[in-house]
């Protein structure tokens, strides 16, 4: 049967094959990558033609380098390529395009923190503004700033996937690093803030989808503390938390670590979904997602 | 081996020690279509002691009425504040207030009146909206919210030079406004010193072309920033300040909430924000971006601003701030600044 995700997604669809961040928008990259992922991983049937065009409408977007942009009047290589890439690590893992894809990932750096400030960091370490290791270097929103930890996830997930197909130590090395800055940025009672642990000295409070998108990330090491801490901080979080997208990505990080929190939090899901009305389209297909009758739906467990 | 302030800045992705004044010999920074200083610059101060919603309209109400200011007909963009859920009331503008100004505008005759915000921290627009109150005035008044995040966007070439930036995709409904209201929490800083209706900009930069917390804006350097995006911001304006319960401080986030009972009222933000920092002892020439934008943006001056209703010195309040801004305060917390 087809989950009420998919089935408004279809309708969201626009006629040019991709999604808008809002039903009626023009078409972005991040939607659309999404809403495609989501299409394939809920199987043919009703959603088939959906796919196509979703598909397509990435196709004919991606640029030579292997990036993506945001949208069609926003032409700049985009942080939403990694989304891009992880969809097409799943329905088009061997193509060329998904390899000059992972190539264009794995060249991207977040700024690192100038040698004064590393300086700094190791005579003054009671000083620091921020709590993080500046020697890590992850995945920035745009070409030229700092790390994240939501475009760090997304550029780890989709490089995951493809680790076998690109060359083995830049790409080890890559998602080595990932994982480190993931573990050196999580909030001291467990999960993830989009930044990092505290700043002047007080402790930043961690978020229902960064914490997922994390614990999304290192799915395939659960044998990092941080990931148990992150799963039960995501578990308080949600019981404060009812939004689509937090219900959504919480889930579906349930799910990827074979946690039992993700049953209830799949039936909180359908019945949010029952009365949604309107909101963003991306937090629809990671509804999707989750609700997805393939056990692991994005396959980074797996990798 | 850099001071702590200016180390503090890299830290949060700033780039180091970028001197906004202009030093002898350097090009002008800014075009002649980023000049707006009027010759005087009126500035409301309304008391307003609690959120209490009947209150509130009249306060917006009377705030409004010392300004010769005709809405009739035109479309009113609201842009609140709003950054994190917070039980306190003390992060974001207020939604009482919200929606007291949506009532204020249509009342006095506004097509249409729309609430827009791009917030920097968190992507959950659907929880933080719920979570604030704010979907709740937005149902109750029947207002639009736009997400200034992922709005439909024009690239526009910037109008001064204090980034290296050059130009930045705008949200369309934000550039197609007929009037632009800002309306901030008036906040200390920990890395700008202050937010105000200047820094509450901010949350135009569409966050899906320049990421969370819009790091790019840290990047280039917070005050030129701040300078960059309001300069370029050529549409009618009007700055409406939430000063019933401000925050002192580690703010924007995590400080502390501060009494002070008022709003403030006024069509020049850089007057509006001098205003604001100096309710808050705090010496607006020693706000870097504030003390750079008195040439050609707007009036930092006191001998330059025209206050109306409520005189200042009744509401002066001593807001602490965190060590590095020490310097900023004025010692002691009254007289003129």
């Amino acid at each position: 049967m087809t989950n009420l995700a998919v089935q408004q997604l279809i309708d969201a669809q626009s006629p040019d094959g991709g999604w808008g961040a809002y039903p009626g928008a023009a078409s972005r990259t991040e939607a659309t990558a999404l809403a495609t992922l989501a299409l394939w991983a809920n199987g043919p049937g009703d959603a088939e033609d959906g796919f196509a065009a979703g598909s397509r409408w990435l196709e004919t977007r991606q640029l030579s380098s292997g990036a993506w942009p945001l949208a069609d009047d926003i032409p700049e290589p985009s942080w939403s390529s990694s989304l891009a890439t992880l969809a097409l690590s799943h329905f088009a893992p061997d193509s060329e395009r998904t390899a000059r894809a992972g190539g264009w990932l794995l060249r991207q750096e977040g700024r690192g923190t100038p040698w004064w400030g590393k300086l700094f960091y190791r005579l003054f370490p009671d000083r620091r503004a921020v709590d993080l290791d500046p020697d890590l270097v992850g995945w920035p929103w745009v070409e030229g700033t700092f790390s994240w930890v939501e475009p760090t996830s997304y550029a780890s997930m989709a490089l995951k996937r493809l680790r076998v197909a690109l060359p083995h130590g830049r790409v080890a090395s890559r998602i080595d690093q990932a994982d480190r800055l993931l573990v050196d940025r999580a909030c001291h009672d467990g999960g993830w803030n989009y930044g990092n642990a505290s700043v002047l000295g007080d402790a930043l409070w961690p978020y229902p989808d960064t914490t997922a998108l994390a614990l999304l990330a290192l799915a395939d090491r659960p044998d990092l503390p941080q990931v148990g801490d992150g799963l039960a901080a995501l578990g308080r979080l949600l019981d404060e938390n009812d939004s689509i997208l937090a219900l959504g990505l919480g889930g579906l990080a349930f799910r990827a670590h074979g946690a039992p929190e993700a049953a209830g939090v799949r039936e909180r899901l359908t019945d949010r979904l029952e009365d949604r009305r309107g909101g963003e389209l991306r937090a629809l297909a990671w509804a999707a997602l989750a609700l997805a009758d393939t056990d692991d739906p994005l396959g980074v467990r797996g990798a | 081996m850099p001071d702590r302030r200016e180390f503090l800045r890299v830290a949060a992705g700033a780039t180091a020690g970028v001197a906004l004044a202009c030093r002898r010999g350097e090009p002008q920074r800014w075009t002649p279509a980023a000049v707006r200083k009027p010759a005087r610059s009126p500035v409301a101060i309304v008391p307003a002691a609690s959120y209490d919603e009947a209150l509130l309209l009249d306060a917006v109400r009377s705030g409004l009425a010392a300004f010769d200011l005709d809405v009739r007909g035109r479309r009113v963009v609201l842009k609140p504040n709003l950054v994190e859920f917070d039980p306190r009331g003390v992060i974001n503008t207020h939604p009482a207030l919200v929606a007291a100004t949506i009532e204020a505008f249509r009342l006095g005759g506004a097509r249409e009146v729309v609430v827009a915000e791009g917030p920097g921290h968190r992507r959950d627009n659907e929880y933080l909206l719920s979570a604030s109150g704010l979907a709740a005035q937005l149902r109750d008044t029947g207002a639009r919210f736009v997400d200034l995040n992922h709005d439909a966007v024009r690239k526009v070439e910037l109008a001064s030079r204090f980034t290296d930036l050059r130009a930045l995709y705008l949200p369309q409904t934000v550039l197609d406004a007929d009037l632009f209201v800002s309306m901030p929490k008036l906040k200390t800083h920990h890395w700008a010193g202050v937010t105000l209706s200047m820094k509450n900009l901010f949350g135009i930069v569409p966050g899906a072309v320049y990421g969370w917390p819009k790091n790019v804006l840290h990047w280039a350097g917070l005050g030129g920033s701040i300078i960059d995006i309001n300069a370029v911001l050529d549409v009618p304006r009007f700055n409406i300040v939430d000063g019933v319960l401000g925050m002192e401080g580690n703010g924007p986030i995590q400080g502390e909430a501060k009494e002070v009972g008022v709003l403030v009222f006024g069509a020049d933000p850089v007057a509006v924000d001098a205003t604001g920092a100096r309710l808050m002892s705090i010496d607006p020439w020693k706000i870097d971006y504030l003390a750079a934008v008195d040439p050609f943006l707007g009036n930092t001056g006191d001998d330059r601003i025209e206050q109306r209703a409520e005189p200042l010195s009744r509401f002066r309040t001593d807001f602490a701030v965190i060590d590095s801004f020490a310097g900023v305060k004025v010692t002691p917390p009254v007289g003129g600044v």
